[in-house]
């Protein structure tokens, strides 16, 4: 890595115009959890690190109105402790607070985790899901990017390459919705093989809206509407809820890889959409 | 912020400092830390980690090198308190921080720190090659929770691994430590 230049810009301006400068060749560095491995394997090169730590006043984690907002240089362990997090969007915190381990969530940053986009990478299953609004900032300014339709496949998003994810804003549930993540990890502090992000939303004991998402399994967090509309108009019994989980792993399309086939993946995801779904109808029921 | 370094050793020479340009790229980073409570600054190259600058700059061989790929918490030192791998971090990262590597951690008399005679009065550790990281990660949780349960004690360790001892001695060894500090 002897070539590698350093840059540590001040503001989100100076940022965007080393971005749009040197292009391709240059990445940005926040936590640097998934990147650095990537330059060290040589999976990836670049010329140029902009390396953002030192932004101003980005690190931000505050309620605005009924969206949560969290800043580019904010860290997964403190999205995992915070208070606010914990009140407003609980499957966040729990998200947060199941990435790698405590060393890689003391640096790795919700932003760029979403950013990054990697298909097993955990916060895009929940901007997917709950299609969070990424703010995107480049030389030309400041645009906001639909979370449902920000992944087009394996690390490919719909950021350019002049553009800095400054915040992402996760809508905060109305009373009566319940949202859960779940997921199955070979070992403690891996990336998980099935993740499930699941959204209930009840009316008295009838589930009047409902959406899941899974991630790990195919290239790019997938919504399973099928398995959704299960649940809609009937009560969240232990049956339906083993349906519409059984309906998301017939749907699923999981890549064979040296975690496991498709049909155990396909399993899998049967069982974590379950708990997911069962994590959310409780959520669901307690803020009635 | 007032600790940012305006880097004038990029590769354009000929350009004046303009407060609308942005800084240039450079391939060597000026890095200022207190290191175990010293003040330290060194030049390294921009790609260096913090486990190359603390072994090779500094010759602090107690951060252990082993994976190199953020999987076995050996390089584990902390950051402003926080436990990071110090593999997976750049050294320009870390400007401005204060840092503690396991050489840090004794007295200077010699005395050793109650985590580390914690380990030593369990015998926790076998081989020992994983030992800085456990000492540092456990320091840090000892620094959040005056008495964590055995469960907390695995997440909290879950990014350090040791190959020799099948954790259970360590995990006590947190716990004595725990009691100790307790006291």
């Amino acid at each position: 890595m002897a070539t590698l230049r350093h840059v540590a810009p001040e503001t989100v301006e100076e940022t965007c115009s080393l971005l749009a400068e040197y292009g391709d060749d240059a990445a940005v560095l926040s936590g640097g959890q998934s990147l650095l491995p990537t330059i060290r394997r040589r999976t990836a090169s670049y010329d140029v690190l902009v390396d953002i730590d030192r932004l101003d006043g980005r690190s931000f984690l505050e309620r605005d109105g009924d969206q949560l907002r969290i800043g580019c240089l904010v860290r997964h362990a403190d999205v995992a402790d915070s208070k606010l997090v914990r009140e407003t969007v609980p499957a966040l915190a729990d998200l947060a607070g199941s990435i790698g381990d405590v060393q890689v969530r003391n640096r790795g940053t919700l932003c760029g985790a979403v950013a990054h986009g990697d298909p097993a990478g955990d916060p895009p299953v929940l901007t997917a899901l709950l299609d969070a609004d990424v703010v995107a900032a480049s030389a030309d300014g400041t645009r906001v990017l639909d979370g449902r339709s920000f992944y087009a496949g394996d690390r490919r998003t719909a950021l350019e390459t002049d553009e800095l994810v400054t915040e992402v804003r996760f809508p905060i549930p109305d009373d009566g919705t319940g949202v859960a993540y779940e997921k199955w990890t070979p070992s403690g502090e891996s990336y998980p093989v099935a993740t499930v992000g699941a959204l209930v939303e009840l009316d008295g004991e009838t589930v009047s809206g409902a959406a899941l998402t899974t991630g790990a399994l195919e290239s790019e967090p997938t919504p399973m509407d099928e398995a959704a509309d299960v649940l809609v108009g009937e009560t969240p019994t232990d049956e339906v809820l083993d349906r519409a989980a059984r309906t998301l792993g017939e749907n699923a399309s999981p890549r064979e890889d040296h975690e496991g086939s498709a049909a155990f993946k396909s399993e899998l995801a049967t069982t974590v959409a379950r708990d997911a779904l069962g994590d959310a109808v409780a959520r669901a029921r307690e803020e009635q | 912020m007032t600790d940012a370094t305006e880097d004038a050793s990029g590769d354009v020479t000929d350009e004046t400092e303009d407060a609308s340009e942005p800084p240039r790229p450079s391939e060597t980073v000026e890095v200022s830390v207190t290191l175990n409570g010293e003040a330290v600054t060194g030049t390294v190259d921009a790609g260096t980690f913090l486990s190359s600058f603390l072994r090779r700059e500094r010759y602090l061989t107690g951060t252990h090198r082993a994976c190199e790929s953020t999987t076995c918490g050996a390089c584990t030192v902390l950051v402003d308190g926080d436990p990071v791998k110090s593999c997976n971090v750049l050294a320009a990262q870390v400007d401005g921080s204060d840092l503690t590597t396991v050489e840090g951690l004794a007295d200077d008399d010699g005395s050793l720190h109650p985590v580390q005679r914690a380990f030593w009065d369990t015998h926790g550790l076998q081989c020992g090659f994983c030992t800085p990281g456990m000492v540092l990660s456990s320091v840090a949780l000892l620094e959040e929770t005056d008495d964590p349960s055995v469960d907390e004690i695995r997440t909290h360790l879950s990014g350090n691994v040791c190959r020799c001892t099948g954790y259970t001695k360590i995990i006590e060894s947190v716990k004595r430590a725990a009691e100790a500090t307790d006291d």
